[in-house]
């Protein structure tokens, strides 16, 4: 089904924000792999001229932001400490096929 | 989202106090750290801006890194929530083609700064400083990967 819904949207049969259902069922995982320590994870380090989808199937916008800084922390004990952050925030808003073999809109974050 | 103590040890996260992400469905070999309810607005890839947020994101707290990954930990995660708010801003320093296999499309290196908070089951909790952060990385763009990668795209603008 996916096949069939993605060949027809691109080869220009229909534009696929036609077809796109307006609910979110879960989107396929990327393809592109990292192993670590011997564990295959579907996702992808961020870089320049690289997609940075965690989702596949997938036609619309991203961003990345790696963004670091400093914040204070409160323990449960209620002492307060300065700690630092570091962020790796993404989006992927546009269509993508879901499991389910058919197009949908919807907007994802990578936290 | 990840906290450090002192120093950042991005090697063997020595260093690191907390990790909060939604986690890998189902893991190992599944959505890694993807999820909805997050809100988007002002994307403008010509300007290079964009913004992002959401308020109390259910996140789970790994601790750190490796553990978010090996699941050596027990417990492994506990339950947290997270809110931020991102901000993406020109100029727009480097513009250029997707070069990953199965995906065409266009991205553009910009800056990006972050305010956000979290907290955890057992209490604990944190607040980012407004000021004073660094963009480590930025980008915006457009893809189409999988069955709606354009074999066209890719090689036009590739040339």
């Amino acid at each position: 089904m996916a096949g069939v819904a993605g060949a027809a949207a691109s080869a220009g049969m229909f534009p696929a924000t036609v077809l796109a259902k307006e609910s979110n069922p879960a989107p396929r995982p990327t393809t592109n792999t990292q192993t670590l320590n011997g564990v295959t994870f579907d996702v992808t380090f961020f870089g320049p001229g690289v997609d940075p989808s965690s989702i596949w199937d997938f036609n619309g916008l991203v961003g990345v932001a790696d963004v670091q800084g400093t914040g204070t922390a409160t323990n449960p004990d209620g002492s307060k400490e300065t700690l630092l952050f570091d962020t790796d925030m993404r989006f992927m808003s546009g269509v993508y096929v879901g499991l389910d073999g058919h197009v949908h809109k919807g907007t994802f974050g990578f936290v | 989202m990840d906290l450090y103590r002192g120093q950042y040890d991005f090697t063997n996260f020595t260093t690191q106090v907390h990790d909060f992400d939604p986690g890998i469905h189902p893991y190992p070999a599944g959505l890694f750290w993807t999820q909805t309810g997050i809100h988007l607005g002002g994307i403008n890839l010509e300007e290079g801006a964009a913004h992002m947020s959401a308020s109390h994101l259910p996140e789970r707290d790994f601790f750190n890194l490796p553990n978010a990954l090996f699941r050596f930990q027990t417990p492994v995660s506990i339950e947290a929530s997270a809110s931020f708010d991102i901000h993406w801003s020109g100029p727009v320093t480097s513009r250029g083609s997707v070069t990953t296999p199965g995906t065409s499309g266009q991205l553009v290196m910009c800056q990006a700064n972050m305010t956000w908070s979290a907290r955890n089951s057992l209490g604990f909790s944190f607040v980012s400083d407004r000021h004073g952060t660094t963009s480590a990385f930025a980008q915006l763009g457009r893809v189409r990967n999988g069955v709606f990668f354009d074999q066209g795209e890719s090689d036009n603008t590739n040339d």
